[in-house]
This record gives structure tokens, C-alpha cells and sequence, in this order.
């Protein structure tokens, strides 16, 4: 059997049988979004690496929580987002008490990535990037990278499309200032 | 080290990843479920069974041997626990808020479109239905 389309895998996932297979094909059909979503928002693949073997355990630990009442992708990208925020608030709390800038320290780790080949500009932009609160850039990553419509972003962080429109406008706008000022 | 460089122009930026990375993390994926023992790990009914009554056992043991709170101020010792609820508003929404409120640059008015479910009725409210004091969410939130 070849589940082709998501609505099919939706579907075969709420039945609950062959729940090994449906598991493989969300997977499958899945992990390069996941992981790239995670990794646009904690940098380095060491971490977005576990974040998404995390992520999808959790899919699967959850899976009698899928209803089908949002799109399976929805779903998905839901439990991604809340996984990584999760993650960046501890990150955040450690720095708090190390008395270290998390951004900086971020950068740094994102410097020492082997798997980080960005250049002056790139990392300039990854700069820019952590300035914006989390939720924020979360927002322009998912409408700039991942080019999502505001209505899938709205039903993923279950905020308005209004909230989110002035959310990447705000992103934009402190990006193109941080970006002409450095 | 061998990766694959961008491939996409927009979404790359100079993130690399591993050769066969993706291959490599479907099988790590499958192979961690595995080990929870609820994926593709056949227990009979009777294994589950005995390896819960042990479990059990071995909990309930523990308790009765560490438990050393004075019995009659059981109640009197119980703190109030955050809820599950009050926990997510506040790790998400309320740290949000106070974050971008504190980079200065947004007005509360801004803010608040931002998020709409912010207001501090909503977070009063939370507070009086929960018995929660301004105190034990500073303790939760800098706690780690």
C-alpha cells in the first residue's frame, strides 16, 4: 500500500491499524520539515538533531491525542513548535542564572557548528534573527523559510491572522533595522 | 567531514547537514520508539501484567520506607501546585509578553495585538482561580 496524500495518511493514522506503517510514512514524510523548522530556531544541528528525534517520539507517544480535527501537518508542526519553544525557554533560564547573554551564547555555539558553512552575511542574519522574541521569529521563519499561508501558521500557534500579520510586520521591520544599523 | 551544501538558497543560510543525514534520523527515530517498547515490540498480556505489579510493588515499598512527613501535617504541608493549564500560559504567553515588552521597543497596546490573549484580567484571574501567589510563579519560572 502507498499512502500518497496527507489526508490519507490523516485518515489510516486515526484508524489505529498498522499504526507501525502510518508511524514510518508520517515520518518519512515529515522529518526534513520538522527538523528544519527546529533548526532555523536553535541553530545547530547537534540540537535540532535530538529536538526532532524528541519531536517524534512524542508524535507517536501522543498519537491517540490526533482527532483529525486539525490537519495531521497542523498537528505535527504543533507539537514541533511547543517542543522547541519548550527547549529555548530552558536555554534561556540557564543563561539567566550563568549571567550570559543567550543570544551571544547562541551564536557562538552556532559558530562552532561543523555542520554551519555561513558567511559574514549569512551570520549577520542569523544576528538579526535572535533579536526578534521567540514567538516572533518563530512567525517570520514559518512565513519567510517555510513560506506557510498566515491561516496555517494561525491554526499551528492558534493565534489570529491579524496577531500574526502585525507580528511579521514587526519582525521585518526590526530585521531591516537591525540589518542597516550594523 | 562530508555534507551537502545548499541546496536551497532561501532556506539553507549555511546550515549544513550530514551526508544521508535524513536516512540516518528515521532509523535513529524507529529504533528509540522501539525501545519504549510500544512500537514494534510484541509483550504478551501477561509480561505487561507481571512487569506492572512489580513495578508497583517496588514503588509502594519505597514510599513507605522514605516517607518520613509527620502524618497529622500532610495537609497543612501541601503547597499549591501549578496546574498543567497555568504552567503553559505562563512559560508561553506571559514570558512572550514580558520579553517583548522588555526589548522596549513595543507599546503594551502593541503588544497586545500581538497576542490578544494577553491581558491582565486574564492573568489576575488565572492567579485567584488557582491560588497561585506572584511568589510561586517566580519560584516555578527561575527554578532549573
Amino acid at each position: 500500500m502507498v499512502v500518497q496524500s496527507e489526508e490519507e495518511l490523516a485518515e489510516i493514522f486515526l484508524q489505529s491499524d498498522n499504526l507501525n506503517y502510518v508511524f514510518n510514512q508520517i515520518l518519512r514524510a515529515y522529518k526534513e520539515r520538522v527538523y528544519w523548522l527546529i533548526r532555523r530556531m536553535v541553530l545547530t544541528h547537534e540540537d535540532a538533531n535530538d529536538l526532532t528525534q524528541e519531536v517524534f517520539i512524542k508524535i507517536w507517544e501522543k498519537r491517540d491525542q490526533f482527532k483529525g480535527q486539525s490537519a495531521l501537518f497542523t498537528w505535527i508542526y504543533r507539537i514541533a513548535v511547543n517542543h522547541t519553544l519548550g527547549y529555548l525557554r530552558k536555554e534561556k533560564r540557564k543563561a539567566f542564572f550563568s549571567l550570559s547573554d543567550p543570544e551571544s551564547k547562541a551564536l557562538s555555539k552556532l559558530e562552532a557548528d561543523p555542520y554551519y558553512s555561513g558567511d559574514e552575511m549569512q551570520l549577520q542574519f542569523q544576528k538579526a534573527l535572535l533579536t526578534l522574541p521567540e514567538k516572533q521569529r518563530l512567525v517570520f521563519q514559518m512565513k519567510y523559510f517555510d513560506e506557510m499561508k498566515y491561516e496555517e501558521i494561525s491554526d499551528v500557534l492558534d493565534t489570529s491572522v491579524g496577531s500574526l500579520k502585525a507580528s511579521y510586520h514587526h519582525a521585518t521591520t526590526k530585521l531591516k533595522k537591525f540589518l542597516l544599523n550594523d | 567531514m562530508t555534507t551537502n551544501k545548499n541546496i536551497f538558497n532561501k532556506g539553507r543560510n549555511g546550515f549544513d547537514i550530514p551526508t544521508n543525514y535524513f536516512d540516518d534520523l528515521e532509523q535513529q527515530v524507529q529504533s528509540r520508539v522501539s525501545e519504549t517498547g510500544s512500537l514494534p515490540v510484541q509483550k504478551n498480556v501477561l509480561s505487561w501484567v507481571l512487569s506492572g505489579v512489580v513495578a508497583a510493588t517496588i514503588i509502594t515499598v519505597a514510599f513507605i520506607a522514605f516517607d518520613t512527613t509527620p502524618k497529622d501535617n500532610v495537609v497543612a504541608q501541601q503547597e499549591p501546585e501549578l496546574s498543567e493549564e497555568l504552567i503553559e500560559y505562563f512559560d508561553i504567553d506571559y514570558y512572550d509578553l514580558t520579553s517583548e515588552l522588555a526589548e522596549g521597543d513595543l507599546t503594551v497596546e502593541e503588544t497586545n495585538l500581538l497576542d490578544e490573549t494577553i491581558s491582565d484580567e486574564v492573568i489576575a484571574d488565572y492567579l485567584e482561580r488557582e491560588g497561585v501567589s506572584d511568589y510561586d510563579i517566580y519560584a516555578y519560572y527561575y527554578q532549573d
